[in-house]
């Protein structure tokens, strides 16, 4: 299987290209799948709609805001002056603005044009100089912030996507991107996006992120647009995106799948789709890297199994815990595989050969330099047995800090709401209840009964739930108890949801209230 | 002896004399592991054994098949539902009363398990196959019929056969799953609770026997039971004729009991009660009705089966063991073992309701210093309490405490069958002594709706009540408004706490219109309904949110109730949301604020407002 993606697209500066070859450029540590699907949006806005040559975009450029941003989260005046006393109404506004441009000018010193006294001048006609009025759309806007309680520096700050007015991406200090919070995750999934096959399915999903997330005429987008300076005086960071490997994934369609069946909820106000579309986003991240280490290691696929019983069941507690440990390990044994594999090539298998037989220690590492664009370090020039140098290799990819899948998976699935991590518990794949709705939301197009309903959760993400899905994935033979216990679990919290109705002691359904319309 | 032998021999012939059969055939239908006899092929063994009539209980639904299956197109009929909903009792009847022929059943001609009808349908002139348990049929079988079925249930043709097809639900689908579209259609009409009868374009009129209201139908069972022409026998009983009315038969007592049909009845309390747990999704099989009222007739604690016979009822009135016998505490299935309790899915449903569990300081007080204004009852009221009650108060010992507060439990059940609720909820309102502290304004707001009658004051005043309460939880304050339903939209911030604004106001007549609905289904479910042009979003108000809703107005917290409440909201909420949006292209929401008289104020978004003077 060739995992190597176009050369022009290949990453560059990167301490090794292993993992980069086989999930794709980057999934940073630090990146949450929520940032994820903030950077997907991102790229969306900023890439030409409709897309005259129906190819994914292979650069972008991201807008700075910085004095909307400046205004919501780094500005203190604004609500004391409101409420001081001492200051006379009609003098408020001019007493503001003088505040907010000293401490926007010094900490933007280098970054603003000379000429610019006033770098908030442009607010004066649009709020009539009212600062009431200022304030009132500040304090939503500012509500409007997605993970508030973290404290994070104020250009890493994000608001929730309604329009593209209201993207902020993850700038560094002096504004140049910065590829902590938005580590490339969030292109790599636009990448999958645009690998799905059904060209007609694709407009359909890019229309729909549009109107769905990029209106423009959202009430949020436009209070948002009046706080910000006009595009063209506004800075911009342009971007080269990231690269996928040349192989198609099921998951790629899966994913697209997804987005489509998740945004096509009509029922369900735009407001609300951010939260199951990082999530499902997640869960098919999740199974995407299970889908590569599966390919690559010619193994059938890794099941997924839930516990959904909130720990009352220890066997089943037990099974969950195995698999999410079986899934990261997945990741590390693929890396063993893939750089194994990578030297059998044609382009290096002989040469390799050679080294290894005339124990010649400097070729050996040329030839890995060249393969995996290895970047030198300390332990590279030892004097070691070809063997050892290339299992240094391997443990180096599995232990490096970045794009590193077996440490990326559990920041990922925490946050997709897929794992449940305690103290002195250990972290075990379960479902919380949003991940649930998701679920639901996606999978569900028409009243289904909830039999089929798992059952296409394991065609879909090998989740396995009940007891018929246990039986498929490990065998007739199994005891199925706990899968039972599990299965009335889900029920039980799929009513609470209001997502399930019982009909009777042999059928429940489960339901998709934002879909039910459409079905008709 | 030959003493002994004449002894045993007399006691016989007493037996013969005074026994009724009616009593061990009855108590066939009863909480018994032997229960199984239920199934209508057994029933009517059971009843020849006894020499009983079994018991008729007529249902409208078999004329109404009946009558379709008599018109010149006929449709087929699917009889859905659970073990107990009386799907064969329904084929068979629908057989006995196309044919006139009340042995046809037995003797029509068989393929395998499909039953041929020997005649043509009158008008149509179409054969009738009768399955009466698909899940009977073998895998050939299933083959072999399942295009014919297939093609029957979908298609227009006046020479394929019309079938009766009696399947539980789970296998129903199980047989159809993939044949689309006619399996989305069963699943559809399962779970919309719909009728597809008049629909035209269906060749198949599928009933779900599990959701088919019990309202109409419980006097009757009651009535087959206690008005049993073989009661007549007990006329002629000793206990009857020798021990007068202190010591009277208590299976005479419980069923004077059941008898009585007026306000502050068991009947009726029993119906209201049906009515929520319907409401509540919670339906009944007729099996479960059955067994529940022969459980109130003959329920005994004492010893297993625990069900009385004519010889132990004769005791316990020669003894004064009445509370062996109570009728309000073995409605409940208190007579049976916990374990077997479980196993009826009736006192299941009748514990969630909590009766007795529940109380108020007036009835606490008036059982304990015996309020004379509290009915009384000859056999199960202060007769069988006194006793403890006083035992209690003159040596409260912890033995005499927990015997004290059992007996307490059943009087303020007793109390709860005996007393007429009242919309006022005032001290006295017998549904104070339940969950549903609400339940008779609830009965009373369905049995509005149902009859059109919008225009009560009373139900006006609960409209208001229920208005308020969602007011309160949408909008998240204490307000007070209850003329219109405020929706805001609380963006989906992950993470965030985003201020919730006000995007539509619905009241009556309104652009988004709100009216008080009920469904047209079985289950009658009242709702409250926005509509905005065609398209309208329906809160259905189940017996558990309208005690939210209610308590909420009252000043209560909603950290007292379930999440699922809040999600149903929530839902309700969402929905309208999207279609306000779809509806109106263009929305400007505005912030919401509290004025001081506690009435919800609106108060522009200037910013945007201005946006839209200049468009």
């Amino acid at each position: 299987m060739n995992l190597s993606p176009l050369q022009e697209h290949a990453p560059q500066n990167t301490d090794m290209r292993i993992q980069e070859d086989l999930y794709g450029h980057r999934f940073a540590q630090d990146q949450e799948p929520f940032m994820i699907v903030l950077e997907t949006l991102a790229v969306y806005s900023a890439v030409p709609y409709p897309n005259p040559n129906d190819a994914p975009q292979s650069s972008y450029s991201l807008q700075h805001r910085r004095k909307m941003r400046f205004l919501l989260f780094q500005d203190p005046y604004l609500e004391r002056i409101i409420t001081d006393n001492q200051i006379p109404d009609p003098q408020k506004w001019t007493e503001w603005k003088t505040k907010i441009n000293q401490q926007f000018l010094a900490q933007e010193n280098n970054l603003t044009r000379d000429d610019e006294n006033d770098a908030f001048a442009y607010l004066d006609e649009k709020f009539s100089s009212n600062i009431e009025t200022l304030y009132q759309a500040v304090h939503i806007l500012r509500s409007h912030e997605l993970d508030s309680s973290h404290n994070r520096r104020w250009t890493s700050r994000f608001l929730a996507v309604q329009g593209s007015s209201t993207i902020c991406a993850d700038m560094s200090k002096n504004w140049s991107p910065d590829r902590r919070f938005f580590g490339r995750g969030g292109e790599l999934v636009y990448l999958m996006l645009n690998k799905f096959s059904d060209r007609k399915a694709r407009e359909e999903l890019n229309q729909k992120i549009h109107q769905r997330f990029l209106n423009q005429k959202s009430p949020i987008n436009k209070i948002a647009e009046a706080l910000s300076e006009s595009d063209s005086a506004d800075g911009k960071s342009d971007i080269k995106i990231g690269c996928l490997p040349e192989h198609s994934f099921n998951a790629y369609k899966h994913m697209a799948e997804d987005w489509l069946n998740l945004l096509t909820c009509d029922d369900l106000p735009d407001e609300h789709l951010f939260d199951p579309l990082f999530r499902i986003t997640g869960l098919n991240l999740v199974v995407y890297f299970a889908e590569v280490a599966q390919k690559i290691r010619q193994e059938p696929p890794i099941p997924l199994i839930v516990d959904l019983t909130e720990g009352n069941n220890q066997h089943l507690c037990q099974e969950a815990e195995n698999c999410l440990l079986q899934h990261r390990e997945a990741a590390n044994k693929a890396i063993d595989t893939f750089v194994k594999h990578k030297l059998t090539e044609p382009d290096y298998h002989q040469k390799w050969q050679e080294a290894l037989k005339r124990k010649d220690l400097l070729s050996a590492q040329n030839i890995l330099k060249q393969a995996f664009a290895l970047k030198e370090n300390e332990n590279f020039h030892k004097n070691l047995p070809i063997e050892e140098l290339l299992s240094n290799v391997i443990k180096r990819a599995q232990e490096r800090s970045d794009n590193n899948i077996y440490k990326y998976l559990l920041p990922l699935t925490k946050g997709s709401g897929l794992v449940t991590a305690r103290q002195k518990v250990k972290p075990r794949f379960t479902l919380n209840n949003d991940v649930l709705l998701a679920l639901v939301l996606t999978n569900v197009k028409y009243t289904i009964p909830l039999k089929e309903f798992i059952e296409n959760l394991y065609k879909r993400y090998q989740i396995v739930i009940g007891p018929e899905e246990a039986r498929k994935a490990f065998g007739q033979r199994i005891r199925t108890e706990c899968y039972e216990e599990n299965l009335e679990a889900l029920e039980k919290r799929l009513t609470l949801l209001s997502l399930a109705q019982r009909l009777s002691d042999d059928c429940a359904f489960v339901i998709n209230p934002y879909k039910t319309k459409t079905a008709q | 002896m030959k003493r002994k032998t004449a002894a045993l021999f007399a006691t016989y012939e007493t037996h013969i004399m005074t026994d009724n059969p009616l009593i061990p055939f009855l108590a066939s239908y009863g909480p018994t592991p032997s229960s199984h006899t239920m199934y209508d092929e057994c029933v009517i063994k059971a009843a020849e054994e006894n020499g009983c009539a079994p018991l008729e209980i007529k249902h409208p639904l078999i004329d109404e098949i009946v009558a379709l299956l008599r018109t010149p197109s006929p449709k087929s009929v699917i009889l859905t539902g659970t073990a107990g909903d009386g799907k064969t009792y329904t084929a068979r009847k629908i057989v006995e009363t196309l044919s006139e022929d009340k042995h046809l059943w037995s003797t029509m001609e068989k393929d395998g398990k499909i039953y041929s009808f020997p005649h043509p349908l009158p008008c149509s002139e179409r054969p009738l196959r009768i399955i009466k348990d698909l899940s009977e049929l073998n895998e050939t079988e299933k083959n072999k019929i399942f295009s014919t079925l297939c093609y029957s249930l979908s298609t227009h043709d006046d020479k394929a056969p019309v079938f009766i097809l009696c399947a539980n639900d789970g296998y129903l689908l199980q047989f159809f799953k993939g044949y689309d579209p006619l399996y989305r259609k069963i699943i559809d009409l399962l779970s919309k609770d719909q009728s597809n009868k008049e629909n035209p374009r269906e060749y198949f009129w599928l009933i779900n026997m599990s959701r088919q209201s019990r309202q109409d139908i419980f006097d009757d069972v009651i009535d087959s039971i206690v008005k049993h022409p073989q009661w007549e026998n007990c006329t002629s009983c000793s206990t009857v004729k020798e021990q007068g009315q202190d010591q009277r038969c208590p299976i005479l007592c419980n069923r004077d009991i059941l008898r009585k049909k007026e306000h502050d009845s068991m009947r009726a309390r029993l119906r209201d009660i049906l009515c929520l747990a319907e409401t509540s999704g919670q339906h009944l099989p007729i099996r479960q009705l059955i067994i529940n009222v022969i459980n109130i007739l003959l329920g005994d604690h004492k010893q297993k089966p625990f069900l009385l016979t004519c010889k132990k009822a004769r005791n316990r009135a020669k003894k004064g063991e009445y509370s062996l016998t109570n009728p309000y505490a073995n409605v409940f299935g208190d007579n049976l073992p916990k374990r077997e309790q479980k196993l009826y899915k009736i006192f299941t449903v009748l514990n969630d309701f909590q009766i007795g569990f529940k109380t108020n300081n007036f009835f606490e007080h008036a059982l304990l210093w015996n309020n004379k204004e509290l009915p009384d009852c000859p056999y199960y009221g202060l007769r069988i309490f006194t006793n403890s009650r006083d035992q209690y108060l003159n040596t409260p010992t912890a033995e005499h405490a927990d015997r004290f507060l059992e007996d307490m439990l059943d009087q303020r059940r007793r109390l709860f069958f005996s007393l007429t609720p009242d919309t006022k909820n005032t001290c006295y309102n017998p549904w104070q002594l339940s969950l549903f502290k609400h339940g008779a304004e609830y009965i009373y707001m369905f049995d509005k709706l149902l009859t059109h009658n919008k225009s009560d004051k009373e139900y006006q005043e609960i409209a208001r009540k229920i208005l308020c309460g969602l007011n309160r939880t949408m909008t998240k304050t204490m307000t007070k408004t209850s003329s219109e339903l405020w929706i805001t939209l609380s963006f989906g911030v992950y993470r965030g706490h985003p201020i919730p604004l006000l995007i539509q106001r619905a009241k009556r007549g309104g652009e988004s219109t709100l009216s008080f609905e009920h469904l047209n289904n079985t289950s009658k479910m009242p709702v409250i309904r926005v509509t905005q042009k065609e398209t309208s979003v329906d809160l259905p108000l189940r017996p558990l949110l309208f005690e939210y809703l209610i308590q909420i107005d009252q000043g209560a917290l909603p950290a007292n109730f379930s999440s699922d409440i809040y999600q149903e909201i929530k839902k309700f909420q969402l929905q309208i949301a999207a279609m306000t949006q779809k509806t109106f292209e263009y929305i400007t929401p505005k912030e919401i604020q509290l004025s001081s008289r506690g009435e919800l104020e609106e108060r522009p978004i200037t910013i945007l407002e201005k946006e839209e003077d200049f468009l």
